[in-house]
């Protein structure tokens, strides 16, 4: 069967694959080296496919379809964003473990959104860019959940999509060694009037939850408290949680936190070392 | 006639940025395809960045079709953030004193420059 071997997080600042320069060098290198420590983590985990959870920013998905949780199983190319500034191109997906992860979640009560050719936003591009690009060999199956453009997930399901994913991943017949990987970033305000502001206390207080694995703590959280307190952008803990949920029993590893006001988010990276 | 309307608007431009030209080229010939009511049509005319944010219009796609309308240039962030507080920059993204004087020196005189624009067209047109 397969296996679950490996589980991060990560920002997926557009900035990060555009003009990761506007920010301050210093804080720029540590989100940089907390990448690279991501990737050498991939290869000492041997791994082979990385399940890559993100949210659409309203440019993959339009006002007349907006999924709830979508995988992508066939073809994946990136970015689908122009202004990234990097040309569009083919990303090797995992096409029979994302169709098995499917048919397994409409087996356990996951009717979720199907793309069979994918053109996929910044929030899974960067990681791509960053973690799987340089690797040799590592597929990736792109998740989508709406943590970013509403009508929102509700976050209790990202706990069962992470949990219902690893499941899938176990009863895989093939030999894969599978990574899941969440993306997103703590506080921040895209495109509303704070802008550019990071509350740390907020991110703090978040990553100390993941930390502990607080799933009942953050699912406590009101979207209410979590859009005035830290921004329309905080909405993708929702695809932490997927990440968390996946992994029974934890210790979390702060690869880096960083408040990063020109690139507008509190910046985060870590991984959850999964307990013997 | 409501928020869909708009956020659909929006949307098809960054989907397809021809609608975004022909949008500019002629507002009202464009917006005339749309259910909107009065307020609504002004918030699209006008590109009312505020007014459609209080509405529950989506900051992302305010965010993402402002520099297709406007050109996306290195003040574009500033002018979308200044027109989302009311005309008023904050130093949201912490630039040193020095750099942000500059930027708002370099948005006062744009602007100067292309509201003088817009009269130089005024006066052409009621000639």
């Amino acid at each position: 069967m397969a296996n679950l071997v490996g589980a991060f997080c990560t920002a997926h600042v557009p900035l990060i694959a555009s003009r990761p320069g506007v920010a301050d060098k210093k804080q720029v290198d540590h989100v940089m080296e907390a990448f690279g420590k991501i990737r050498a983590r991939m290869v000492d985990l041997k791994i082979d496919t990385a399940i890559v959870v993100g949210d659409d920013h309203y440019t993959m998905f339009g006002p007349h379809c907006l999924p709830s949780m979508l995988i992508g199983i066939g073809d994946v190319d990136g970015p689908h964003e122009e202004w990234l500034g990097h040309e569009r191109a083919p990303i090797a997906n995992n096409p029979a473990l994302a169709e098995h992860i499917m048919e397994y979640g409409f087996d356990h009560g996951f009717d979720w959104a199907v793309a069979k050719a994918l053109s996929i936003d910044h929030s899974t591009f960067v990681p791509y860019l960053k973690i799987i690009k340089e690797l040799d060999d590592v597929k990736m199956i792109p998740v989508y959940l709406a943590a970013g453009v509403a009508p929102l997930i509700r976050p209790k399901r990202c706990v069962q999509l992470g949990e219902m994913i690893a499941s899938a991943v176990a009863d895989y017949p093939g030999d894969e060694r599978v990574a899941i990987i969440g993306t997103g970033g703590l506080s921040h305000w895209v495109g509303a009037a704070d802008m550019g502001k990071v509350n740390e206390e907020f991110d703090h207080e978040m990553i100390d939850m993941i930390r502990r694995r607080d799933i009942d703590a953050m699912l406590a959280l009101t979207d209410e408290y979590v859009l005035e307190t830290a921004g329309n952008g905080a909405y993708e803990y929702r695809n932490w949680l997927v990440a968390m949920a996946a992994v029974k029993d934890y210790d979390m590893e702060l690869l880096c936190y960083e408040p990063i006001s020109p690139w507008v988010t509190g910046t985060t990276l870590v991984e959850f070392k999964f307990a013997a | 006639m409501s928020v869909n309307t708009i956020e659909k608007i929006l949307w098809e431009f960054g989907d397809d940025p021809s609608r975004a030209k022909a949008f500019l080229k002629d507002p009202d010939k464009y917006l005339a395809q749309f259910q909107l009511d009065e307020e609504e049509y002004r918030m699209v005319r006008t590109m009312d960045l505020k007014a459609m944010d209080e509405y529950g219009v989506s900051n992302l796609l305010g965010m993402m079709v402002w520099p297709l309308l406007n050109g996306n240039n290195q003040l574009m962030a500033f002018d979308y953030l200044r027109r989302m507080n009311h005309g008023d920059l904050p130093n949201n993204f912490k630039l040193p004193g020095w750099q942000f004087r500059m930027i708002k020196l370099s948005l006062a005189i744009r602007n100067a420059w292309v509201g003088a624009l817009c009269l130089v067209g005024l006066r052409k047109s009621l000639n």
